[in-house]
């Protein structure tokens, strides 16, 4: 397995982790992850 | 953005900029405050303002879609993640189908080959992957109702089909955009991954796609929120023990 693929593994399963951690949770937890997607999609998702 | 521009021109599109996330920071807070139609009419305003400014102005070309996609990315995933159980159902079934599209159309792709999706903006994605995504979405989606104690039905595995499609085109239109603005990976924010964006495209467009959807549902009577809407479409009446607020 290339170096590549194991480091998309690895932080694939890490942002899923968290991702379905807020989301069991919702309410805050989720509300905050929603956010911080949208500010990371209009300040980093561009270039 | 790389074009040499005047100093009172960058000076400009910096204040645009900055003008930009004072919406998004209060798209955020109306959002934070359970507030989401007002949110996403602010970005959606903001939106049209950006381009009928821009007509004459030195914006980015990007910067109103830039709004529009990053407030309703926002606001449609905080909705639908509404309503308890039922939110944490909807939450799940549209990460099980765009997750097992996205996985599992690197894999059929790479094992099956073939004809390409789209070449020109994305040359290493092939109809078979796209075929083979898309089905395994649609499994992904149905299992999880059975999971759920559902039913799973033709109506659900169309809509898991739908959710399937535009979270294809959501990538595909993120690579279009990456190849217009020159730029190969979004950000490196995500280590081994193409970008924030990379990682979210597909997502961000299941989800708001599955937001207007159950939206236009509950203007019939269909429920009360997104989560109640795909409860009700897939078969479970009755809210099962399922923890989660």
């Amino acid at each position: 397995m290339g170096r590549e693929l194991k480091l998309r593994l690895i932080s694939g399963v890490i942002l899923a982790a968290a991702v379905l951690t807020a989301t069991w949770f919702g309410g805050a937890a989720f509300l905050l992850l929603s956010v911080g997607i949208g500010l990371l999609v209009f300040t980093n998702g561009w270039p | 953005m790389s074009q040499a521009r005047s100093p009172a021109a960058r000076g400009e599109a910096v204040t645009v900029l900055l003008a930009g996330w004072a919406v998004m920071i209060a798209a955020a807070i109306l959002t934070f405050l359970e507030l989401f139609a007002a949110a996403l009419m602010l970005t959606v305003a903001a939106s049209a303002a950006a381009y009928i400014y821009g007509r004459n102005k030195p914006v980015p070309f990007w910067f109103g879609g830039a709004l529009l996609y990053a407030g309703a990315a926002m606001v449609a995933l905080a909705a639908i993640r509404q309503g308890g159980a039922a939110g944490l159902y909807t939450t799940l079934f549209i990460f099980a189908v765009v997750w097992s599209t996205d996985i599992m159309a690197y894999f059929v792709g790479r094992a099956i080959g073939g004809p390409k999706l789209a070449p020109s903006i994305s040359p290493g994605k092939t109809w078979s992957g796209a075929a083979g995504g898309a089905f395994f979405g649609v499994a992904a989606a149905l299992g999880l109702c059975a999971a759920y104690g559902g039913h799973p039905s033709v109506i659900l595995a169309l809509l898991a089909l739908v959710l399937s499609a535009v979270s294809q085109a959501g990538d595909l239109f993120e690579s279009a955009l990456k190849r217009r603005c020159g730029a190969k990976d979004s950000s490196h924010l995500i280590p081994g991954h193409g970008g924030v964006m990379d990682r979210v495209d597909g997502l961000v467009a299941a989800a708001f796609a599955m937001f207007m959807m159950a939206y236009c549902a509950m203007l019939f009577g269909a429920g009360d929120s997104v989560g109640t809407v795909l409860f009700r479409w897939s078969g479970l009446a009755v809210l099962p023990a399922v923890q989660g607020a």
